[in-house]
């Protein structure tokens, strides 16, 4: 194995959040606040069908009846949801003139991702990624759409697919995810702007790896994207999610809901690497991601696989799950979660064993620097009918230096005796031993730790596409930079 | 209950009528006292919205009409009664029978002259200067809501003083006893141990019931274990299939000492099982294993939180559960590391037997480490009985109702063999092999 590039500990000092500039991009905002107009503007705004606008009305109904979790083990002031803007859409994307093509994008916001690493143009094609780019509350840019139609696939904002697919954004919105389901995704059911939506037709495998970057631009915006993917017996789709934001004093909050379905024979992947803006030294700013992602594998031998990588936000409260419905359905949740400085993460899987001859794997790698404080926190469920389950799960935690902290929180519950259930959970930090055994073949301090650190996450770096990878590897090492020695 | 506005609380009740009955008219004494109730009546009963709490429910232990035997006649038992619960003739044991203190049916021949083994009520009446600083302070009144309602209501119970550098090699057995008194009691029996630097002592206590006696047993058992001191400990559960147990253990450490101590399972319709230990010094070694056999409708729940509080410390959990029919089993254990125990190895795991297809099982282990020199690991299993193995032994000419029987003992072994006290270990042996529907058929196959 060769070792990763080689920086000098004040040239990865200096990268520190590298995506945390803003840019001044026009944008139709609503007014700070929440409310029923609020909702209906939102709803208004994306030029919603009357089913939608009740739907968004029920949902605040019942989220303003609703109290906040207090359960995760993470610590935060108290959110004022009054004082928060809750649309806001770059200029560019207002739906008269929404673009056509890429080459009318507002160059402001190509220039934006450009600088975020993710070209909208033609080089994408390249590596077979078709992008979904979100700015803040709507999707700007969909590259790929007219190959992907040609194979049926659908890959869209999901305002888009309201208007143009509305049976079956319909029939699958809310059917995971319901609008009752927890604080977070009942106010994500009331106020989400936009986000990716994606159907694969019977029997299509789709070409490309789908991908949608989100990111934050606005200041004091909360940011509510809601996806949902669909794959038809027998399909399969890959699918890419990244995150940036920009350095900001004031906390950002930021609540999606992914819903994911698969039907017989299909697989869906889901795969993240999740680098909202942290907070700075001390702990200030940062956004808090309280995420709700949950998959159904409803057919026989379906397949749900989650990979993530955990890397930004200073609150990160995320729990992608899997309820194995179907016969023979495969649920895998593959997660490395860094904390550094100030950061929290309380975030895990649950696995729901309903059909027969379930299966599911867990592995959950999480890496606690500096002050940081990593939870795992999960459940796997068989059911009283779901005959020979199995589950195993992993949950391995590495803490660098003495003021943070890793924490395991599984809950087992088996209802039915034919289930084979293991898990096991470590908590270590990095040897002295492996630390000598690099040293003294050449590798300086922070080269052998990144070298240990992406041994001790292999598993998960593993399952995450290529590119995904690389980014995955790079971030690690920049976050451990000055955590070590 | 069919009562629809239930009046003050039958426990609280219960104490105004025994409050006069009492050990322990001292200042500190009463004060403590007055902080359980405080708690009690200030926290009321734990309900399933509490984490804690999430998988038991104490709701007929809160609504049945308990009386308190203190107000009853005392029982007609005699040493027969209680022999298959007793070890032999020659062993140091205190017998507590309905709350109260029967030195009849004791005996104190055998505890060594070093040690002091005595009821708490006669310590308390006698030379409550001796107990001072010691009880309610490893199980304080505020721990819990049952364990404030234990400290306020408690008559009587075991108190274990070994003083510095003596060695108790004989075990000394506690038993507490419920009979059937025509109606539902309530029990609070109260455990005091001591073991004063470098000494050594093994205590086992016996929760059992005759008759199937409709009792409540909320126990508290508190234990200090000095500077390189060892306490052994066995719990053992033996109670009727109509009780509601609730006990809870609180063992502090300090520097060097050694606690092997294992909760044993048998008894009680509804188990609930505290176990919490302090390690406050450096270098402890903290052994807490458990095993519990649920059959018929029977609810276990182990609930353990061991708590690293300086370097060197090393705790190794075990708890094993067999369940059966439509029993449940929970089990809930946390290891606390706290900034500083650096060193710590803490260890932790729960595999569960289901044999039955009704039967269920909840296992939540947890860590949470706030140092980062530390080796802590846990792990669940939950399972049936392995196809293979009961063919391996099937091919050597078992029944298959032997072979599975087999195959659950030998898993409860791993637990009862590490039991350091040999008559408990003896007579917990016994109790598996006749919890088996074909314990024999495994006794002829030994």
């Amino acid at each position: 194995m060769t070792p990763p590039e080689s920086k000098t500990i004040e040239e990865i000092a200096d990268e520190d959040y590298e995506h945390g500039w803003s840019m001044d991009i026009p944008a139709t905002e609503a007014p700070k606040g929440l409310n029923e107009e609020i909702v209906e503007y939102i709803s208004e705004e994306n030029d919603e069908p009357e089913w939608l606008k009740e739907w968004r009305l029920k949902a605040y109904n019942h989220w303003t009846e609703m109290e906040e979790p207090d359960w995760p083990n993470v610590e935060y002031p108290p959110i004022d949801f009054q004082d928060m803007k809750y649309y806001s859409a770059p200029e560019a994307g207002e739906e008269e003139d929404a673009p056509e093509s890429l080459d009318e994008v507002d160059d402001e916001i190509l220039e934006m991702y450009e600088r975020l690493g993710i070209p909208l143009g033609e080089q994408k094609r390249l590596q077979g990624v078709a992008v979904d780019a979100v700015v803040d509350s709507v999707s700007v840019a969909t590259t790929f759409k007219e190959e992907l139609e040609d194979m049926g696939v659908i890959f869209c904002p999901i305002s888009e697919a309201v208007q143009d697919y509305p049976d079956i954004v319909k029939k699958h919105l809310g059917s995971v995810v319901p609008i009752t389901d927890n604080f977070y995704a009942t106010l994500n059911s009331a106020v989400f702007s936009d986000g990716s939506f994606c159907y694969v037709p019977e029997g299509v495998e789709c070409p490309l790896e789908l991908s949608t970057y989100f990111r934050m631009n606005a200041e004091g915006t909360g940011q509510f994207e809601r996806t949902l993917i669909v794959a038809e017996p027998d399909s399969y789709v890959s699918y890419l999610e990244g995150c940036t934001a920009p350095a900001r004093r004031d906390h950002q909050l930021h609540a999606a809901v992914v819903e994911l379905i698969a039907k017989d024979n299909a697989e869906i992947k889901y795969s993240t690497v999740q680098n909202w803006y942290p907070g700075d030294e001390e702990g200030e700013g940062g956004v808090y991601n309280f995420v709700t992602k949950r998959g159904k594998a409803a057919g026989r031998n379906s397949k749900i696989s989650w990979a993530q990588v955990e890397t930004g936000s200073a609150i990160t409260w995320k729990y992608p799950s899997c309820i194995l419905a179907g016969d023979g359905s495969v649920g895998e949740f593959y997660s490395v979660a860094i904390t550094s400085r100030h950061q929290q993460a309380d975030t895990g899987t649950k696995m729901i064993h309903l059909g027969d001859d379930t299966s599911s794997t867990i592995i959950s790698k999480s890496i606690s620097a500096d002050q940081g404080q990593n939870t795992y926190r999960g459940q796997v469920k068989i059911n009283e009918g779901a005959e020979n389950a199995r589950n195993r799960s992993e949950c391995d935690s590495m803490l660098i230096g003495d003021e943070c902290g890793a924490h395991t929180f599984p809950y087992i519950d088996v209802e039915n005796p034919t289930a084979q259930m293991e898990h096991e959970a470590t908590t270590t930090k990095i040897g002295e031993d492996q630390m000598f055994y690099l040293e003294q073949r050449g590798l300086d301090e922070e080269d052998a730790v990144r070298m240990i650190v992406n041994g001790f996450a292999e598993e998960v770096l593993d399952e995450l596409p290529m590119e995904f990878a690389v980014e995955a590897r790079n971030l690690l090492g920049i976050k451990l930079e000055g955590s070590v020695g | 209950m069919t009562q629809t506005q239930p009046q003050l609380d039958v426990h609280l009740a219960n104490r105004r009528e025994i409050e006069g009955q009492l050990p322990g008219s001292t200042d500190w004494v009463s004060d403590l006292r007055r902080r359980g109730l405080e708690t009690y009546e200030e926290e009321g009963w734990p309900t399933q919205d509490e984490e804690a709490w999430k998988y038991t429910s104490l709701q007929a232990a809160r609504e049945t009409e308990y009386a308190s035997p203190l107000t009853l006649d005392e029982a007609d038992v005699s040493r027969e009664d209680l022999a298959e619960f007793t070890f032999d003739a020659t062993t140091a044991q205190l017998v507590f029978v309905n709350g109260r203190y029967r030195a009849d049916l004791s005996n104190l021949d055998a505890v060594p002259e070093a040690a002091t083994v005595r009821p708490l009520a006669d310590v308390l009446d006698e030379d409550p200067g001796r107990v001072r600083g010691l009880l309610g302070e490893y199980a304080e009144p505020e721990d819990e809501p049952l364990t404030g309602l234990n400290t306020a209501n408690f008559a009587d119970g075991a108190y274990v003083e070994v003083p510095e550098t003596e060695v108790v090699e004989a075990p000394i057995h506690v038993l507490y006893l419920t009979t059937d008194v025509g109606e539902p009691i309530a029990v609070h029996p109260r455990t005091l141990i001591v073991a004063h630097e470098s000494s050594q002592v093994p205590v086992v206590e016996t929760y059992a019931g005759l008759d199937d006696v409709e009792a409540f047993t909320n126990a508290v058992t508190e234990v200090f274990t000095a500077k390189n001191a060892t306490v052994d400990h066995v719990k053992l559960n033996r109670e009727s299939p109509e009780t509601i147990h609730v006990g809870t253990q609180e063992f502090e450490q300090d520097r060097d000492s050694v606690v092997r101590s294992n909760t044993v399972t048998f008894g009680s319709k509804l188990t609930r099982n505290n176990v919490y230990d302090m390690l406050v010094g450096e270098g402890i070694d903290a052994n807490l294993n458990g095993l519990y056999m649920g059959t018929d409708d029977q609810h276990i729940d182990n609930y353990t939180r061991i708590r690293h509080d300086e370097p060197h410390g090393d705790s190794h959990q075990l708890y094993k559960g067999i369940l059966d029919d439509s029993s449940r089993g929970v089990f809930r254990g946390t290891i606390f590391v706290s900034p500083g125990a650096q060193k710590t190895d803490g260890y932790q795991h729960n595999p569960n037997m289901i044999v039955s297809e009704d039967a269920l099982a909840n296992s939540v282990p947890q860590l949470e480490i706030f140092a980062d020199d530390v080796k802590c690991s846990h792990g669940s299993t939950t399972g049936d009985v392995d196809d293979k193995w009961i063919f391996y032994l099937r091919s050597r000419g078992l029944s298959e109702d032997q072979a599975r029987d087999l195959i659950v003992y030998s898993f409860a072994g791993e637990v009862v063999e590490d039991i350091t006290i040999e008559p408990a270990r003896d007579t917990v042996r016994e109790l598996v092999l006749d919890n088996l529907d074909h314990g024999d058929a495994v006794r002829d196959a030994l």
